[in-house]
C-alpha cells in the first residue's frame, strides 16, 4: 500500500516537473565574475562521476586505481601549491573528488592535467562516459567534461539564485525544477578560516611549501 | 520634543510599526515589547584590538546589559510563535560612555531606506487571512508550491500575505522576506544567534578603515523547539534565569569584513559566507537583573550609539532607526537618550 502511493506520489510528480518546465522554466545561474578577493579564495569543486563498471569487482577497481596513484596525487596537489584540501570518495556508484582551492577554476584544472594527468586518464577509462583521452592532448574537451559533471552549488542566499522570480511562492517549485536538472548540488559550505590562500595560511603557521 | 523633519520621520516610522500591533500599549517599545534583561560582562579577543580601537576591545573587560527579547509589538507576550528574537547589548566602558549592539535573528533587513520600509511595514498590517481551503491546497500542490505556514496558528489575522506580496513587487525585500520564512524558534534566547544586519565602520590602530557586519554566535550553539511539541506562552522568559542559576551563557561575536563590491550601506543585501571572519570578543551573561523595569525595560538600546573605532555607515536605515528610536525612547519616558543630550 506504502509502496503504491508513493509510485503514484513520484509518477504525479514527474508529470508536474515535466508540465512545469514547459510552462516556467527555470535556468541553471551561471555564475558571473567575482568581484572580491575573499570570492577567489577557497573555491569549491565537487566532480561527481559515474563508474562505468558497478558491480563491486568495479567499485574495488576504482579505490584500487587511486590507491595505486596516492603518491602521483599528492606530490601533484603539493606542488600545484593552491589545495586547501582534496578527497576522492567512492558514493554508491559514483567516483568523487571532492576539493577546495585557490584562483580561477579552468586554471585549477589545467594545473591538475599538467601535474597528475596520467591518475585522470587512468580515473577517465573507469566511468561510464569519458571524454578523449589523454587529456593533456584533450585539454579543452576535457575541461568542459568537468565542468559537465560538477555538483551545482546552492548560494547561501537563495533568492539569488532565481532573480528573474517575481513571485516568492514559486521559489520552492523553481528549487523543484533546478534540482530535477541538477541532481548533484551542494547545499552548504563552511570554513574555519574564510578569505584566507593556502599561501596564506602556510605562511601564517611556518610550515612553507 | 520639537518635530522637525528628521523627527517627522522617526514618528511616521514609530507610527507605521505601532499600526501592525492594533493591541499595541501606549508607554512601551512599538516592537521587541516583551523582553528579559541580563547583565553580564564582555572580553575581548586578542585579535580584537589589532583591528579595532574603540574602547570596548582595548580590554580586559566590559560590563554588559543585555535585552533579550520577541520581535513582536503585541504586549501579549508569545514565546512560541514563530518570530524574530531580539538581542540588545548595552557596554558599559571604563571612560563612562556607552557603546550599543543590537541584533537580530535575521541577517538580512526588508528596505533600502526609510521609504521603503514605511511601505514593507504598511504591507505588513494585519488582515484576514485564513488558511487555504481543500480547492487551494489541491492548487498549490499542482503548482509545486509547499504548505503556507502562519507565524501564530490560532491568529487568522496577520500581516504575512500583504508581507508577500509586497516583497514580489519589491526585488530588496525579498532576501529579508525568504529568510523571514525560515525562521525558527529557539529553545532559549541563549541558543540562537544574533545578527546587528547593518555595516559599522571600523578603523583598527594603524588607520585602516574597515566595513564589518557583527554576530553574536552561541557557545551552547543554535537549537530551535521541535515545531509540532506545544511549549508554554512564556517559555524562553522562564528557561533564562534557570540556565543563568546553572551557569553563565555564552556568546562569541563575531565581525565578517567586507570584500570588495560588497554593500556596506545597504541592509537588503546579504554577503556571502566566503567573508574574512574574525573572533571580536566573548560575552558571558551571568544573570537576569533584579529591577526588569528600571534597569531595563526603561533604558534606552539604540544601534547608533557608537564610539570612535566602530562607527556608524552610511546605511540610511540605521540613521532612520537611531532618530527613530530616540522618538521612541521620549515617547515611552526612557532613560539615556538622546545620545549625547540631557532631556533623559
Amino acid at each position: 500500500m506504502r509502496w503504491t502511493k508513493l509510485h503514484a506520489t513520484m509518477m504525479v510528480e514527474r508529470f508536474l516537473i515535466w508540465y512545469w518546465k514547459r510552462r516556467a522554466p527555470v535556468a541553471t545561474p551561471q555564475w558571473g565574475w567575482k568581484t572580491s578577493l575573499a570570492d577567489n579564495v577557497q573555491q569549491q569543486m565537487n566532480l561527481i562521476m559515474p563508474l562505468a563498471d558497478t558491480t563491486g569487482v568495479g567499485k574495488a577497481k576504482a579505490v584500487q586505481m587511486v590507491a595505486a596513484n596516492i603518491d602521483e596525487l599528492f606530490t601533484g596537489l603539493n606542488n600545484i601549491g593552491t589545495v586547501h584540501s582534496a578527497r576522492f570518495d567512492l558514493i554508491g556508484e559514483y567516483l568523487c573528488i571532492i576539493t577546495v582551492y585557490d584562483g580561477d577554476h579552468e586554471v585549477y584544472i589545467r594545473d591538475f592535467i599538467s601535474v597528475f594527468g596520467s591518475v585522470f586518464d587512468a580515473m577517465i577509462k573507469i566511468v561510464a562516459d569519458p571524454p578523449p583521452w589523454p587529456c593533456e592532448l584533450y585539454s579543452a574537451e576535457f575541461v568542459k567534461w568537468i565542468g559537465d559533471h560538477e555538483g551545482f552549488q546552492v548560494p547561501y542566499n537563495l533568492t539569488q539564485m532565481f532573480p528573474d522570480e517575481k513571485n516568492l511562492e514559486n521559489l520552492s517549485r523553481d528549487l523543484v525544477l533546478l534540482l530535477a536538472d541538477n541532481p548533484y548540488v551542494q547545499i552548504g559550505r563552511f570554513s574555519g578560516y574564510p578569505a584566507l590562500s593556502t599561501a596564506q595560511i602556510r605562511l601564517a603557521a611556518g610550515i612553507e611549501w | 520634543m520639537a518635530l522637525g523633519t528628521d523627527d517627522d520621520l522617526s514618528q511616521r516610522l514609530f507610527d507605521a510599526l505601532v499600526a501592525d500591533y492594533p493591541d499595541h500599549e501606549v508607554g512601551t517599545r512599538p516592537v521587541h515589547t516583551i523582553g528579559i534583561g541580563a547583565r553580564g560582562y564582555f572580553t575581548p579577543s586578542n585579535a580584537a584590538p589589532k583591528y579595532c580601537v574603540a574602547e570596548q576591545f582595548a580590554g580586559p573587560s566590559v560590563p554588559v546589559t543585555i535585552r533579550f527579547s520577541n520581535g513582536s509589538g503585541s504586549p501579549v507576550e508569545h514565546d512560541d510563535a514563530l518570530d524574530v528574537r531580539g538581542m540588545a547589548a548595552k557596554f558599559h566602558l571604563a571612560s563612562g560612555g556607552k557603546a550599543d549592539l543590537i541584533m537580530i535573528t535575521l541577517p538580512v533587513f526588508f528596505a533600502r531606506d526609510p521609504d521603503e520600509f514605511l511601505g514593507f511595514a504598511r504591507a505588513g498590517r494585519p488582515a484576514f487571512d485564513p488558511l487555504p481551503g481543500l480547492w487551494q491546497r489541491v492548487m498549490d500542490m499542482l503548482r509545486l508550491r509547499p504548505d503556507p505556514t502562519r507565524p501564530d496558528p490560532k491568529n487568522p489575522y496577520d500581516g504575512a500575505a500583504g508581507v508577500l506580496q509586497y516583497a514580489n513587487l519589491h526585488a530588496s525585500a525579498r532576501p529579508g522576506t525568504v529568510s523571514a520564512l525560515l525562521l525558527v524558534t529557539p529553545t532559549s534566547y541563549a541558543r540562537a544567534t544574533y545578527h546587528a544586519l547593518h555595516s559599522f565602520r571600523m578603523t583598527s590602530p594603524d588607520g585602516i578603515v574597515r566595513f564589518v557586519r557583527l554576530s553574536w554566535e552561541p557557545v551552547a550553539g543554535v537549537r530551535p523547539i521541535d515545531p509540532t511539541v506545544k511549549v508554554p506562552e512564556d517559555y524562553l522568559r522562564c528557561e533564562l534565569p534557570e540556565r543563568l542559576q546553572r551557569e553563565p551563557a555564552r556568546f562569541v561575536l563575531r565581525m565578517d569584513v567586507a570584500g570588495q563590491g560588497d554593500a556596506v550601506n545597504d541592509p537588503t543585501q546579504i554577503w556571502d559566507t566566503t567573508r574574512l571572519r574574525v573572533v571580536l570578543g566573548e560575552l558571558l551573561v551571568t544573570e537576569v537583573l533584579a529591577d526588569q523595569t528600571r534597569d531595563c525595560e526603561k533604558l534606552s538600546f539604540n544601534p547608533t550609539r557608537v564610539v570612535p573605532g566602530l562607527e556608524c555607515s552610511d546605511d540610511p536605515i540605521l540613521t532612520a532607526r537611531g532618530k527613530a528610536y530616540e522618538y521612541s525612547c521620549w515617547l515611552r519616558g526612557g532613560s539615556g537618550c538622546p545620545i549625547g543630550g540631557e532631556w533623559r
